[in-house]
């Protein structure tokens, strides 16, 4: 758009001469350089011949002196040098001026460079190594950025629904090591800020209370266990059985009981076992009906009984035997396991039982 | 729960499970002597009844040979007591006098056992004088066949001992 501008002030600053002597100057220039190098190519070996006779000592050939021209010719060329860029300087800015004017650089660019290699040809990695993050970063108001970030348009932008949908939860936790944050938690110092009257002023016991399946909790309890941890004999101790004794009304204890019930329980028949046993019933059933067989099988039988030892005794003392009787046989005769009865092992112990002879032992033997 | 009441005089509790003296088994013995010869005799009768009943015109009383009488009268004795021994464990005399005959644990007899003692005491009666001077009151019988005669005035059988014990 302004380059057609540019082109006209261009036009005003450079004359029409200056670019039609540049136009000859090119044309003779060229032309002269056609010229040159063909008669360069034709002349060389005769101007090294001319340049370098060989009859001549060298200090005397042509050669010398061109060389002595040359160096007065740079002489002169240097010392033009300042003329020379004084030129340049006034007449090279206009023209690269102009020629640019005319260029579309922008799709010259776009036509003549191939963008995708130069890019690919850029090592990103050696620009990104030389770069010094840190002291950009250090250069970097981040509190002055932060500040004008609309944090809450953010937010608002944010569907954090979707985003906890696509969250795996369970494989974060299965991550999370909980028993070194445990470790790393602090109890006696959390319990103490807490402020647990105020915590239990706030609970409603009684509903918590009406929630509490108290049937499954003692089903779960080692009752066992727990009474075998407990020193029942120093709790024992520890109770005034006599203050406790003087509250019990026992006559209302007694009315309230079921003596029938207690009754039944009792082994009635086991207690007069013991008991009739004690007192030697049979002697009393045969005093009472005074069977005349039976007393007289008895009398018989503890006659002999008595004899037998007498007898043993007076075998014993004639063939001087020193070791008592062992009399005991195997096993248990049915009436003696009953009645618990100290069990005679020698004649010695059974004397003891006799009565002395020759009085009868009906009348010494106890009943 | 079964309820017992121990008939046994309670002075003669401390003799039972004992062995028996000779008093007492001669004595005992001396029952069952008599009444193998009661059922000797019970037999002669039956024979008696028998032979008059076949022919009562020609009828004379029999007189059996004493070794035939002998005879069979130690053939009554020896089943009498085996049956008495392998059952009970006592014959009539041995009731009477409150005696029972047991085996080497305590038990029974075997029958063969019994049999066995019975034909020794039959054949053999004097082996029962071993018990003066045996320090156990035990028979010659007794100590061959290793059983024992002891005070048992329970009528019932007596309780199988257990056998750990033995």
């Amino acid at each position: 758009m302004e380059e057609p501008d540019q082109g006209t002030s261009s036009e005003r600053t450079v004359p029409a001469a200056v670019d039609a002597a540049l136009g000859a100057a090119a044309m003779a220039t060229s032309a002269a350089v056609l010229v040159i190098r063909g008669f360069a190519r034709v002349a060389a070996p005769v101007g090294r011949v001319v340049m370098h006779p060989p009859i001549l000592n060298e200090r005397l050939h042509p050669a010398r002196v061109v060389e002595a021209f040359s160096d007065r010719g740079r002489e002169a060329r240097t010392s033009t040098d300042g003329d020379l860029n004084r030129i340049i300087a006034a007449v090279v800015p206009p023209v690269v001026d102009q020629v640019l004017n005319s260029l579309d650089l922008t799709a010259l660019v776009r036509e003549r460079v191939d963008i995708d290699t130069l890019v690919s040809a850029v090592d990103i990695a050696a620009i990104v190594d030389r770069l010094d993050i840190a002291a950009i970063v250090d250069r970097l108001d981040i509190d002055a950025i932060v500040r004008e970030v609309d944090i809450d348009a953010i937010v608002r932008q944010v569907d954090i629904d979707a985003i906890v949908r696509q969250v795996d939860i369970a494989a974060i936790v299965d991550r999370v090591d909980i028993e070194a944050i445990a470790k790393r938690i602090d109890l006696d110092a959390i319990v103490e800020r807490i402020d647990i009257d105020a915590i239990v002023s706030r609970i409603d016991l009684d509903a918590i209370v009406g929630r509490v399946d108290i049937d499954a909790i003692v089903d779960r309890v080692d009752l066992d266990g727990i009474v075998g941890r407990v020193d029942i004999d120093a709790i024992a101790k520890r109770i005034d059985l006599d203050a406790i004794v003087e509250k019990i009304d026992i006559d209302a204890i007694v009315s309230r009981l079921d003596l029938d019930a207690i009754v039944d329980r009792v082994d009635i028949v086991g207690l007069a076992e013991e008991v009739v046993n004690g007192i030697d019933l049979p002697e009393i059933i045969r005093e009472s009906t005074g069977t005349m067989a039976s007393e007289v099988v008895r009398d018989a039988r503890m006659q002999s009984i008595v004899a037998d030892v007498a007898i043993a005794r007076l075998v014993d003392r004639i063939i001087r035997r020193r070791r008592a009787r062992r009399t005991d046989a195997p096993g248990e005769p049915e009436s003696r396991t009953r009645v618990n009865l100290p069990e005679p092992t020698d004649v010695t112990q059974t004397q003891a039982l006799l009565p002395p002879q020759p009085e009868p032992p009906k009348q010494e033997l106890p009943r | 729960m079964s309820a017992h009441v121990d008939p046994v005089p309670r002075e003669a509790r401390p003799f039972q499970g004992h062995r028996a003296g000779l008093v007492t088994r001669t004595a005992a013995l001396a029952i069952d002597l008599g009444v193998v010869i009661i059922a000797l005799g019970v037999i002669y009768l039956g024979v008696f009844a028998f032979l008059f009943l076949l022919d009562p015109r020609n009828f004379t009383a029999p007189t059996p040979s004493p070794w035939l009488v002998y005879a069979v009268g130690c053939l009554l004795l020896t089943l009498y007591l085996a049956v008495s021994w392998m059952g009970s464990g006592r014959t009539y005399g041995n009731h009477v006098m409150g005696l029972r005959v047991v085996n080497n644990k305590g038990r029974r007899l075997h029958p063969l056992g019994a049999l066995v003692r019975a034909l020794f005491c039959v054949i053999f009666p004097i082996g029962l004088l071993w018990v003066l001077v045996s320090g156990q009151n035990r028979s010659l019988q007794d100590l061959v066949l290793r059983t024992s005669v002891i005070y048992d005035w329970d009528v019932r059988p007596r309780p199988l001992p257990d056998p750990t014990q033995t």
